[in-house]
């Protein structure tokens, strides 16, 4: 089994509240990890632990075998992990292209670049030239190519949420936290998004984890099953285990969610 | 698809633009007053201050309220730099001078770089901590920096002569050195911010967390951002300085900062070119709002002038601005050929002339 | 340093940073409320001794009668400033309701450079601003203390303890107390928020004359800039006490006002650094707990 995120006990409070507690588990290379419990449980601040925006109270983090509790987010994406969010994040106020383009900084590693980039020496030209083929080629492939100029807060609802993928895509990871992806989508919308999730996953050769309220979506897609209830692991499984064990019905029980 | 211009054909059209207006400067420099070149040089330097502001507020989002504290410590170094060694010891009557200043006397380019560095070194002490902070917090620490500094020059005798401030600074800046630095300030800021660090200060600006989320060190873009702000704060400082060849502490009051806020907002905060534009007719401006000062006449009574109605006129125009007109004259956007040519044909267009 | 001197330093320092707590109220509730740094906060605290001072000279009023109507115009004053300025930008991004704040200080500033003059008005009994009984001195252990010194405190004491009953006790406290947690849900709930905002800056506005009254009592002068050292000050002391926090403000006006005297009491060759020491304070508390000691700790949610 090669794995590829390990997470070891790991706690975060919020003052009193325990918001994720004693969380275990792991992620197998390759796969596509649904991550799902009733609003509050925990998951969302579980994806902040993981990209180094919370650090865990207590509990560690493995990414391939190295420890990566403690570092800063962008160190982790650096390492490779990128992440959507719940509330959509772009930026607004530049071009479709831009945002994508923004994800490619990471390859200046050194602040020699940023001379190089005001004397726009040959070598940051090329960079800047390939940075934008890049950014180009990947909104060609989810789809974006024709609102590169636009504002990306412009583009309907549905297209932001591609967006921030493919930004998120745009930093080489190996690892995609998606949080609520579809989330605000139509149907039609959420069925494109499914076979796009599995679509990216080849192509890129990714590990996803998905949280998602659209159970279609996570009973459709997803290998395994996490189900978190107040900050806790209350289920593992594969999509069948999970419709039919009774801790998850009750965790659910009181919203209307159908199993 | 609206059709753009060509890349050579803008580079171009820039070089004739700056040929144009060095041509310009060139011949003001040998024609015009002595009054219309004293308004030239206080635009080139009042775009310098506007542009680094505009950097670090307007692009990178951090509410600094600390320039003119960084404009002070350019202005200072400089001076003490510059200023002959006899006119030192005539200067500093109540403490003497500390070495090395007391020895020293050097041209007005190095003096000029060095002023700058040292504000950029300080700009890098202040960066780091206050930085940690967010939003509010952040503008109220700067502004309290800003106004230490100031402090600091009131009280350090031995360094800044106090509260009675350097006379005699030998009148060095003219349109050449006033306009050559406010054309590489504009060069460098604009060459950043057209680069990949523009955008992902720009995405700093937009979204903190999404921009680390993408891999960009927050915390180091904006110390370096702040760092090369306060750098070209305190060239224009050094300029400044050595264009009205006077300073004293009160110079460097916060009302400093809030002229140079003015011409940001005016122009539009965060778009460099509208940070120069609202810089020219901040300084144009500012001289016609003189007559507000000046003794006037209706019929035959005779008002005396009222001191203070320029800057009471000045923060009506800014709460004004706030009010109805936030977005300034340029917004976030920039001045480019592109725009420019897009007006035109609009413009063009709707009148009918060109059809497609 | 003997007792009574001691003593002596202690009592100026509690007026000091009473005085301080009364203009850091008025920033505390005005950002718990809209988030906004009420940059103008200082120079309304001017204008709180320019009508006092105008009331007495000018329309001949007795001076508890001037002092009085000052603190309800300069009230009046406040809330016509967030009626005008503030309350249109109130959905607009944060840094736009910052500038202007700035701009209606400015605006404050220079119009009483032309409408007073730049000059200073002495503010001293001789003008019969106030009774010259005030200046009489107290001895106590061997020291001499102006009686207005005690004045001073109790007023502070007086008008502190008001505002917690009228924030705690009253139907608009309660209201102002709950807009600060969250304006959109006061709204549903019937509260008329604008009406709210609008008693919060004359409270806070009231409060900054009170404070101005005693300071230019203690300081016996007026001038377009009096407020904003002590403005920036209080404001400071907003902050270090946590800002938000009307117990934090009055804590951090005391700390402030206490540390500024004792400072340069013990050690007098840093007198002339004591503007620049706030600063210090202010950095100081801001790096360690930058809430402020009273402020509570928000993490922003991702
Ligand atoms: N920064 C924060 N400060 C304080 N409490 C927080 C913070 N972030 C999250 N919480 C709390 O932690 C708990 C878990 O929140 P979280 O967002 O992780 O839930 P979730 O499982 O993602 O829910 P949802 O499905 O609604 O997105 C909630 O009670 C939330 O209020
Ligand atoms: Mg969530």
């Amino acid at each position: 089994m090669n794995e590829v995120l390990r997470i070891d006990s790991v706690t975060k409070r919020f003052g009193g509240l325990v918001a994720v507690d004693r969380f275990d588990g792991y992620v197998k290379q390759g796969e596509l990890l649904g991550l799902i419990g009733p609003n509050g449980a925990g998951k969302t601040t579980l994806f902040n632990v993981i990209t180094g925006m919370y650090a865990p109270d207590e509990g560690r983090i493995f990414f391939f075998g190295k420890d990566i509790s403690g570092f800063k987010p962008h160190e982790i994406t650096r390492f490779g992990i990128a992440r959507t969010f719940q509330n959509i994040r772009l930026f607004s106020d530049m071009s479709v292209l831009e945002n994508v383009m923004v994800s490619q900084h990471l390859k200046l590693r050194n602040w020699l670049w940023f001379f190089k980039c005001i004397a726009k020496t040959p070598d940051s030209i090329r960079m800047e030239r390939h940075m934008r083929e890049e950014a180009l080629k990947l909104l060609k492939r989810v789809g974006l190519e024709n609102f590169a100029n636009e504002k990306a807060s412009s583009l309907p609802y549905g297209l932001q949420r591609k967006l921030e993928i493919a930004r998120a895509l745009s930093t080489n990871p190996r690892m995609l936290l998606l949080d609520e992806p579809a989330a605000g989508m139509n149907p039609q919308e959420t069925f494109e998004l499914m076979g796009f999730i599995k679509q990216i996953r080849e192509d890129f050769k990714l590990t996803i984890m998905i949280i998602e309220h659209d159970m279609k979506v996570i009973m459709g897609i997803c290998e395994r099953i996490y189900v978190m209830d107040y900050g806790k692991l209350i289920a593992e499984g594969n999509p069948e285990q999970i419709q039919s064990n009774p801790l998850v019905i009750k965790a659910y029980l009181g919203e209307e969610v159908l199993l | 698809m609206e059709k753009s211009l060509s890349n050579s054909l803008k580079f171009i059209l820039t070089l004739a633009l700056i040929v144009v207006i060095g041509f310009l400067l060139f011949l003001a420099n040998k024609r015009a007053s002595e009054y219309v070149i004293l308004i030239l040089n206080l635009m080139a330097i009042n775009m310098i201050f506007a542009v680094s502001l505009t950097l670090i507020n307007g692009i990178t989002g951090i509410f600094s309220l600390g320039h003119a504290g960084f404009i002070a410590i350019g202005a200072y170094v400089s001076t003490l730099l510059t200023l002959p060694v006899a006119q030192k010891e005539m200067t500093f009557l109540i403490k003497p001078l500390i070495y090395p200043f007391n020895q020293i006397q050097m041209p007005f380019l190095p003096a000029t770089l060095i002023a700058g560095l040292v504000a950029a070194g300080f700009g890098y002490v202040v960066a780091a901590p206050s930085l940690r902070l967010i939003g509010d917090y952040l503008a109220i620490a700067t502004l309290g920096l800003g106004e230490t500094i100031r402090i600091i020059a009131n009280n350090a005798w031995s360094i800044t002569n106090g509260a009675l401030g350097l006379k005699a600074i030998p009148p060095y800046t003219n349109i050449y050195w006033s306009w050559g630095w406010a054309f590489v300030t504009v060069l460098v800021i604009a060459s950043l911010v057209k680069s990949s660090y523009g955008r992902a200060l720009k995405a700093i600006r937009e979204d903190p967390i999404a921009a680390k989320a993408m891999g960009i060190n927050v915390f180091s873009h904006q110390v370096v951002s702040f760092v090369l702000g306060s750098f070209f704060a305190g060239v224009g400082g050094a300029l400044w300085a050595h264009l009205i060849t006077t300073i004293d502490p009160k110079s460097f009051a916060f009302s400093k900062t809030f002229e140079i806020l003015i011409m940001a907002v005016l122009g539009g905060l965060g778009s460099i070119s509208g940070a120069i534009i609202g810089a020219s007719i901040y300084t144009v401006g500012l001289e016609f709002l003189r007559v507000l000062e000046s003794p006037f006449k209706i019929w035959f009574i005779n008002f005396p002038g009222i001191p203070g109605m320029r800057m009471v006129v000045l923060s009506i125009m800014l709460i004004v601005l706030m009010l109805f007109w936030q977005r300034g004259i340029m917004g976030r956007d920039e001045l480019t050929w592109d725009l420019i040519y897009k007006l035109f044909t609009k413009s063009a267009r709707r009148r009918g002339v060109v059809d497609e | 340093m003997s007792l009574a001197g001691f003593f002596q330093h202690l009592v100026n320092a509690l007026s000091l940073g009473g005085i301080y707590a009364l203009i850091a109220i008025g920033y505390t509730m005005v950002y718990g409320i809209l988030r906004l740094i009420n940059f103008a906060h200082g120079d309304v605290f001017t204008y709180g001794i320019y009508f006092a001072f105008y009331a007495v000279v000018l329309f001949l009023m007795p001076w508890w009668v001037a002092f009085v109507f000052s603190i309800f115009a300069t009230a009046f004053l406040g809330a016509f400033i967030e009626r005008i300025a503030y309350r249109p930008l109130r959905n607009a991004p944060r840094i736009s309701a910052l500038i202007t704040a700035i701009g209606v200080s400015f605006f404050l500033e220079n119009f009483a450079i032309v409408a007073f003059g730049g000059r200073a008005k002495s503010f001293n009994p001789q003008t019969g601003i106030y009774p010259t009984s005030f200046l009489n001195m107290i001895n106590i252990g061997g020291v001499r203390i102006p009686v207005l010194t005690f004045i001073t405190i109790g007023i502070v004491i007086a008008a502190l303890v008001l505002l917690i009953w009228i924030v705690y006790r009253t139907k608009i406290g309660m209201a102002m107390r709950a807009i600060s947690k969250d304006i959109p849900t006061t709204k549903l709930m019937g509260v008329n928020a604008d009406r709210v905002v609008s008693f919060t800056f004359m409270l806070g506005s009231g409060l900054a004359a009170i404070g101005g009254i005693l300071w230019a009592m203690k300081y016996p002068q007026v001038y377009p800039y009096t407020g904003m050292i002590p403005g920036l000050k209080a404001f400071i002391a907003a902050v270090v006490g946590g800002i938000g926090s009307i117990q934090g403000a009055m804590v951090g006006g005391f700390i402030l006002g206490i540390s500024e005297i004792m400072i340069v009491a013990f050690v007098p060759s840093l007198a002339g650094y004591r503007d620049a020491f706030a600063y210090a304070i202010l950095l100081f508390v801001l790096l360690v707990k930058p809430t402020g000691i009273l402020g509570v700790e928000v993490s922003e949610k991702v």
